[in-house]
């Protein structure tokens, strides 16, 4: 048996980590993407009219009165 | 018709690919695993039509989509606007909804006992040998479920489409590409009222005819798991 079939010598600290690590980063990526379409919702849902043309992440003023408008009409 | 077999043959495979990927990097004792898991099954939460509502927006031709496409350098195409690519869109809103598939994996790869793996380690397999040689048989009979279960529920497709095609419903979305089998079906039986609406009669026999397809899929799969399918009781 030669030495990198054995495993406690193959498994050296870094060894293990690389891998991992890119499984890891790759993992959060996947969840950052599944989470994005949702978070644009949140963002939107406390967005002015005028906000909406174009593009932004964060409202340039948090419009409550949009949940406040959904309550009173929508439930 | 063709449109229906497109999906099964592009959305089926993919589906089980990406949750099969996502499902094994669950599955590697990484922390914030649980985080992870439950960050893609949140979609399948909030299924139904306002989130197709909110695919419909995110692909858009300026929408969310086309502008994460333009940071790395692609000029995304008008999604559901373009005949040919209102297909790809479906396929693309399709994968956010994957988190059923991957939980089955998931348990699916949490029975495949352990000694296996170890045997494998002392007699020097790498990384992929044991994918390929342990997980993937061990994984074989999860895997058939999957592909049917997509099968017939990519044959079945309806509400996204119909959704995606809004106003266009009657001629079954921009240039006919979203004329699904159940959406033409549907518009036989609920359509405009005319030579090709409220034909209760021709809708039903359509539906008849999809049973006999989704049987006759679905035999020739189980026909097929004869060759790859491994079975630990045999």
């Amino acid at each position: 048996m030669s030495a990198s079939n054995f495993p406690l010598l193959r498994d050296l600290p870094w060894q293990r980590i690389v891998p991992r690590l890119i499984a890891w980063l790759l993992l959060a990526t996947l969840a950052l993407l599944f989470l994005i379409p949702l978070l644009w919702m949140l963002s939107t849902s406390l967005k002015e009219p005028s906000d909406l043309v174009g593009f932004k992440w964060i409202p340039s003023r948090l419009a409550w009165e949009n949940y406040e408008y959904a309550f009173s009409f929508g439930l | 018709m063709e449109n229906t077999f497109w999906m099964v043959a592009i959305k089926t495979p993919i589906v089980i690919i990406v949750s099969l990927g996502i499902a094994m990097l669950l599955n590697m004792d990484l922390s914030g695993r649980r985080l992870f898991t439950a960050i893609i099954y949140l979609p399948t939460i909030l299924g139904g039509v306002a989130a197709v509502f909110l695919w419909r927006w995110i692909l858009a031709p300026d929408g969310l989509f086309n502008r994460g496409l333009e940071l790395i350098g692609i000029d995304g195409p008008a999604w559901f606007a373009v005949p040919q690519w209102t297909k790809p869109g479906m396929v693309i809103m399709g994968t956010w909804w994957i988190g059923t598939n991957v939980l089955i994996f998931l348990a699916g790869l949490k029975g495949i006992p352990k000694q296996l793996y170890e045997a494998a380690a002392i007699d020097g397999a790498s990384s992929l040998g044991k994918t390929r040689f342990i997980t993937l048989p061990m994984l074989s009979p999860t895997i058939l479920f999957q592909i049917i279960t997509s099968l017939i529920a990519t044959f079945q497709i309806f509400t996204t489409a119909f959704i995606i095609a809004g106003p266009d419903a009657n001629r079954g979305g921009p240039g006919q590409s979203l004329l699904f089998y159940v959406f033409y079906l549907y518009n036989r039986a609920f359509g405009k009222v005319g030579p090709l609406g409220l034909q209760m009669g021709c809708a039903s026999a359509l539906a008849w005819i999809l049973f006999a397809i989704i049987l006759a899929v679905t035999l020739f799969q189980l026909w097929l798991a004869r060759r790859w399918v491994y079975y630990e009781t045999n």
